[in-house]
């Protein structure tokens, strides 16, 4: 199964550097995080990030708006991903392995 | 940085493992196997070991995390030719020796070629230097540096003493831009730079 979208769990620095990184290359990414202003930190880190993205080279199909922040929980789209990946520490509350 | 350690647990399928390093292969990382999960995987193991040996030597006084060229010392200013980044002695100690090599060999290769290379240099190489290196180990062991509060208070306050004044974004700003040039020296296209440590995933 060809990996199209990504979600991901926890936008720190870590975690906006994975999403940037995935947009680089053509992918959908669903975003979520509890934290308090984590959208706009997200926006803000990825502005950051992009040229360092653009200098190595773009995948055609990249684009910095490829993205979605769906709030705290990735839980109602899990259907939605090919792929997860948790950025954040195993003790985080905010996940929920079922 | 392009490292991903790929760390199953016992029951991941082989099918699982195989899809996770291919995924991350395909966006031009270096996705790596880990065979059994250690605390800190492996990158961050072999990090650790090198920054606590760092934590000791400058708290033990036997180099200085003191700037570069406010030496009392005149001959030594001259190191002011260093880079930017390389403020402190104790960065330089890497920066300018085990840093650049390791970008190009790791340890294992670079132990084969300093043992004359060839299919016995890594054994020749431990065999020569192995009895010495044994004894440094000891020494370190002995003399490891211990993660008390007052311990911590010395180390921090005398890096911070370093850094107070100095534009660190600016610094990483310099350190992205020439680690991108380090990655497209090597080929490695996509890599990709941030404050992204590899060893933190």
């Amino acid at each position: 199964m060809a990996i199209k979208t990504v979600g991901i769990v926890g936008t720190g620095v870590i975690g906006a550097s994975w999403t940037a990184l995935f947009l680089a290359h053509g992918l959908r990414v669903l975003v979520a995080d509890p934290g308090p202003d984590a959208a706009e930190k997200l926006a803000s880190n990825l502005k950051q990030i992009w040229p360092a993205l653009e200098e190595i080279g773009l995948s055609n199909d990249a684009s910095l708006q490829n993205y979605e922040f769906v709030g705290a929980s990735l839980g109602e789209y899990y259907d939605k991903v090919d792929f997860i990946q948790e950025v954040c520490t195993v003790e985080n509350p905010f996940i929920r392995h079922s | 940085m392009p490292l991903v350690e790929v760390v199953p647990h016992p029951g991941t399928s082989d099918t699982a493992i195989a899809a996770a390093l291919q995924f991350y292969n395909s966006l031009g990382r270096k996705a790596i196997h880990i065979k059994q999960e250690a605390p800190g995987f492996v990158a961050n193991r072999l990090q650790a070991a090198l920054c606590n040996e760092a934590y000791s030597l400058v708290s033990r006084g036997i180099i200085s995390a003191q700037e570069l060229g406010k030496s009392r010392l005149p001959s030594v200013r001259i190191s002011m030719q260093f880079a930017n980044a390389e403020y402190l002695y104790l960065d330089a100690c890497v920066t300018t020796s085990l840093g650049p090599r390791w970008a190009i060999v790791g340890p294992f290769m670079a132990n084969a070629m300093g043992g004359g290379g060839g299919s016995d240099g890594f054994r020749h190489l431990l065999e020569h230097l192995g009895p010495a290196t044994k004894s440094w180990t000891k020494d370190m062991q002995e003399n490891a540096f211990s993660w008390s509060h007052e311990s911590l208070d010395k180390l921090t306050s005398s890096v911070s003493d370093e850094l107070a004044g100095k534009d660190v974004a600016a610094l990483e700003q310099q350190r992205d831009r020439q680690l991108i040039g380090i990655f497209k020296m090597k080929g490695d296209r996509r890599a990709s730079v941030s404050s992204l440590d590899v060893g933190q995933l």
